[in-house]
């Protein structure tokens, strides 16, 4: 028993020894691509039923939560899944609410693979299917996914929370960071190159909590955590 | 008819020949940033989540990619390392808030800034605190002017919470059409065409949430530019324009 308020001790004060961070959460993966909508039940983009998707490219991970070999191999993501199920409006931006969804990161060799292609009007031959050959890496459900729509000129953004449940790089995350969240800015229009039939442009990133915080204390107040 | 077809073809080949920049065939991301990005005022209030009038909008960052015209470099070449620095984005009226019932946008426009990208070794890019600070932007400016231009129009837009003013999301635009110009730097012969610096637009996710932003910032910026580049007419003549429209 002694012993064990021994290791307690010795761990406790090892957390002490630790700085502090400044902020919680940590990067886990960029990314950068187009949006869609399929089902498009009604014309135009953000109508009640429709169904939001992203593909993309990863851009760059967090090599302490995944490993990513950029030089032979292409990392593509993707959102799907989510249909806009209620809306908010504050003229001239309109708030977009969706049922859970899912998003996914994939693995493909440039040498071998297949190479990505957007194609136009999505779905198409090749997007999604290019996107999501290769290996699932990681992959998780999205909920509360949210999208801000600026009516006058078609940008936005999105933000939704993730919790990653599946892919073969899972098991690297640590269980406390397995429930992450994602944001988005969405752009329409001139130079954004949106191949024909994609909505926005789309750049973003994943976020993961980080590592506890160790909190400052005294001997005393360690001590006092073992007396009755 | 056939007279009549002759004189519209001839009609639409007149336009092409008058106007000489008349399509935008190179255009989409040239330069990416992300995580390592960030943002801060002069003049921002935490607790009202807004902008005063005349804040300066800053923000520097270090790039991860370069596509298009750019992508024969590699920004993550070991030892050498390509950072931005934005800053004099002032914003006349500050934020404006536009409500709704549950969430609400804080809309803030920044004219007048300026962006300059560098090339430097070593990798010592450092955030800091409070900036601006030992290392910003001094961390980000050091090396050779990879590329310089201006950015004339700037708008954070940012979706919170009614009720606790908490983050939701954001995005930051440069504007469409996009005016951002190129003004120097090593790079700038491969932003041009016909001699002429590219248009370009400075876009991405803004991200406000506390636990993503270091202290003294005000933001996570995750963003881009978007080359927009114009291709130059082809010079000809009426007999190859006529030439074309016979047999």
């Amino acid at each position: 028993m002694r012993m064990r308020n021994y290791f307690v001790l010795m761990a406790l004060a090892a957390a002490l020894t630790l700085p502090a961070r400044a902020f919680a959460d940590q990067f886990l993966a960029d990314f950068r691509g187009f949006d869609y909508e399929d089902p498009n039940n009604t014309p135009g983009f953000g109508n009640l039923g429709d169904g939001y998707n992203s593909l993309g490219d990863v851009t760059q991970v967090n090599p302490a939560l995944l490993t990513a070999d950029f030089t032979n191999n292409q990392y593509t993501y993707q959102f799907k899944d989510l249909a806009a199920i209620a809306n908010e409006s504050a003229p001239p931006f309109l708030f977009l609410f969706y049922s859970p969804g899912r998003f996914r990161i994939f693995e493909d060799a440039i040498s071998g693979g297949t190479n990505r292609d957007y194609g136009v009007n999505p779905p198409n031959a090749t997007a999604p299917s290019t996107f999501t050959d290769g290996t699932l890496i990681l992959g998780g459900q999205v909920t509360n996914f949210i999208l801000t729509l600026d009516l006058t000129n078609n940008n936005g953004s999105f933000n939704g929370d993730i919790t990653f449940d599946e892919g073969t790089q899972q098991g690297s995350i640590p269980a406390a960071s397995l429930n992450g969240w994602t944001f988005a800015g969405l752009t329409s229009g001139g130079g954004t190159g949106t191949p024909e039939g994609y909505a926005h442009q789309v750049d973003g990133e994943i976020r993961v909590p980080g590592p506890v915080p160790a909190g400052t204390t005294s001997w005393g107040k360690v001590k006092n955590l073992y007396r009755r | 008819m056939t007279r009549r077809l002759l004189r519209l073809a001839l009609t639409a080949a007149l336009f092409v020949v008058a106007v000489p920049v008349s399509a935008f065939a190179q255009t989409g991301t040239v330069i990416d940033w992300g995580p390592d990005s960030y943002a801060w005022e002069t003049s921002y209030n935490a607790a009202t989540f807004r902008s005063n009038a005349g804040s300066v909008l800053s923000a520097v960052g270090v790039i991860n990619g370069f596509l298009g015209p750019l992508s024969s470099i590699n920004p993550n070449t070991p030892g050498t390392e390509y950072t931005y620095y934005l800053t004099g984005l002032t914003t006349a009226a500050g934020t404006v808030v536009t409500a709704g019932p549950t969430l609400s946008v804080y809309k803030t426009i920044y004219t007048g800034g300026t962006i300059q990208i560098w090339q430097g070794s070593p990798r010592n890019a450092a955030f800091g605190t409070n900036p601006p600070n030992g290392t910003v932007p001094s961390t980000f400016t050091d090396g050779s002017l990879f590329l310089a231009g201006t950015v004339p129009t700037f708008t954070v837009t940012v979706t919170r919470l009614n009720s606790n003013g908490s983050y939701v999301n954001g995005n930051a635009d440069g504007g469409d059409p996009p005016n951002g110009l190129w003004t120097g730097g090593s790079a700038l012969a491969l932003v041009s065409a016909g001699g002429n610096p590219c248009p370009f637009r400075i876009t991405g996710g803004w991200d406000m949430r506390p636990a993503d932003v270091l202290a003294g910032y005000v933001s996570q910026y995750d963003g881009k530019i978007d080359l927009n580049c114009p291709t130059p007419a082809l010079p000809s003549t009426w007999g190859k324009i006529k030439s074309s429209y016979r047999d």
